[in-house]
């Protein structure tokens, strides 16, 4: 298999606390943490009769971040389709987009029905533009599409109620990192960027933590990456 | 405010404190008894000792790379691969120690460590895939047993990695890099047992 040459460099380290900060979204401060509990305590106590609604809300936000996440995958299966068949790639690269398709077909598998069973609403099966007419191109746009819909999964975990769809999310979250690493390697892509877009000082370019993402957000980037 | 710095498009796409701290607060009573942990039926642990078990695997992994770029005759493009595997490794013990003092705990110590047999390009392989395979089941099976979202979401951004790392040696070694759709998770203590062989 030949990938385009790396040109991986090692960045001077950024001191610790910036790294962290950087790289540690969800850290906060103990007092942060102490506050969060705080309050999370003061809701639960407020609560009384008003669970069921609260619930009802919960589920109605599960199953709307459980339809986005449906979506995203939508989309990488439309956009991992070509590559897997296209005779522009060495067939080992080819075998490697089949085998990440099923992955994301086996997550469409999953996710759809505990979407319907919150009273969501799957959403179109997506139809991007998306063609393979330069391979390092293509690959390029997978890799940044795949470490997309990682960081996606990964901002996702801790907005979820339903447990069912926590542990799916929390089984699949992991599988996207290795494809993103993948296709990173594959496309030549310097590990470092893992999850770092554009602009980021070379110094925090660390890869050595990814990047949360909001869902909205990773939308609105696959759907300019995959000609929506 | 926003936590972290690879945003350039803004604090509307980045995870912030405030998102962390409304999350908590919609989370009621769960946030103290995790959903996760509801689902899976949770260890009676505190974070801190999760932590700990998480931390000690970091340190074994960063101990088993130095030991590799030492002993095992590596290439030099496996050789920089350890490296940087390495230095993500060393980044995350210090992540989590400073994780583990904010919530008031005491970081575990390195304690001696050893590897047996690591001696040629493929038993670095070996061994390297399943060390870092054994840090993403640790870390799937951490994160539902975690107490809330700052904890849960540095977890996450390391377990990832983690996941990358177990992918790109897995291509080096010539095997599919993600054998499987679904990860699978690893409860606290059967790491612990996992990584008893290590520890000395």
């Amino acid at each position: 298999m030949t990938t385009r040459s790396e040109r991986s460099r090692r960045g001077s380290p950024a001191p610790w606390g910036d790294q962290r900060r950087a790289a540690f979204p969800g850290a906060l401060s103990r007092r942060g943490i102490l506050l969060g509990a705080a309050a999370s305590a003061l809701a639960a106590a407020g609560c009384g009769g008003e669970e069921g609604e609260r619930g009802e809300r919960t589920a109605g936000r599960d199953a709307a971040l459980g339809a986005q996440l449906l979506e995203l995958e939508f989309i990488s299966v439309d956009i991992l389709r070509p590559l897997s068949t296209s005779s522009a790639l060495e067939g080992d690269v080819r075998e490697i987009a089949g085998s990440a398709l099923a992955h994301e077909r086996a997550h469409v598998e999953r996710l759809e029905p505990i979407v319907r069973r919150l009273r969501g609403r799957p959403p179109e099966r997506a139809v991007t533009g998306f063609g393979v007419e330069d391979a390092d191109q293509a690959l390029d746009v997978v890799a940044e599409a795949e470490n997309l819909i990682a960081s996606a999964y990964l901002g996702t975990i801790e907005r979820l109620g339903d447990p069912e769809l926590r542990e799916a999310v929390l089984e699949i979250q992991a599988v996207e990192g290795a494809h993103a690493a993948t296709f990173d390697h594959l496309a030549g892509r310097r590990p470092r960027d893992a999850g770092a877009p554009a602009g980021v000082p070379p110094a925090l370019r660390t890869g050595a933590f990814v990047t949360p993402r909001t869902l909205d957000f990773v939308e609105r980037r696959l759907r300019v990456l995959a000609v929506l | 405010m926003t936590a972290h710095l690879n945003t350039p498009g803004g604090a509307t796409d980045a995870i912030t404190r405030g998102t962390f701290l409304s999350r908590s607060a919609a989370w009621g009573a769960g946030s103290l008894l995790p959903f996760g942990a509801l689902a899976t039926g949770r260890e009676a642990k505190s974070d801190v000792e999760i932590l700990n078990v998480l931390l000690r695997l970091e340190f074994v992994m960063v101990a088993f790379y130095e030991t590799a770029i030492d002993r095992a005759g590596l290439s030099r493009s496996l050789r920089r691969l350890a490296e940087r595997t390495s230095d993500d490794d060393e980044r995350h013990v210090r992540g989590l120690k400073n994780l583990i003092r904010e919530l008031d705990g005491e970081p575990v110590g390195q304690g001696v460590i050893r590897f047996d047999g690591l001696r040629d390009r493929q038993s670095f392989l070996d061994q390297a895939v399943e060390l870092e395979e054994l840090s993403v089941s640790a870390f799937s099976g951490a994160l539902p047993r975690l107490g809330g979202a700052p904890v849960t979401g540095s977890v996450g951004a390391i377990l990832q990695v983690d996941a990358r790392h177990a992918a790109r040696l897995r291509l080096a070694a010539g095997l599919p890099p993600a054998p499987s759709a679904f990860g699978t998770a690893l409860a606290p203590a059967r790491v612990s047992r996992r990584l008893e062989r290590y520890l000395r």
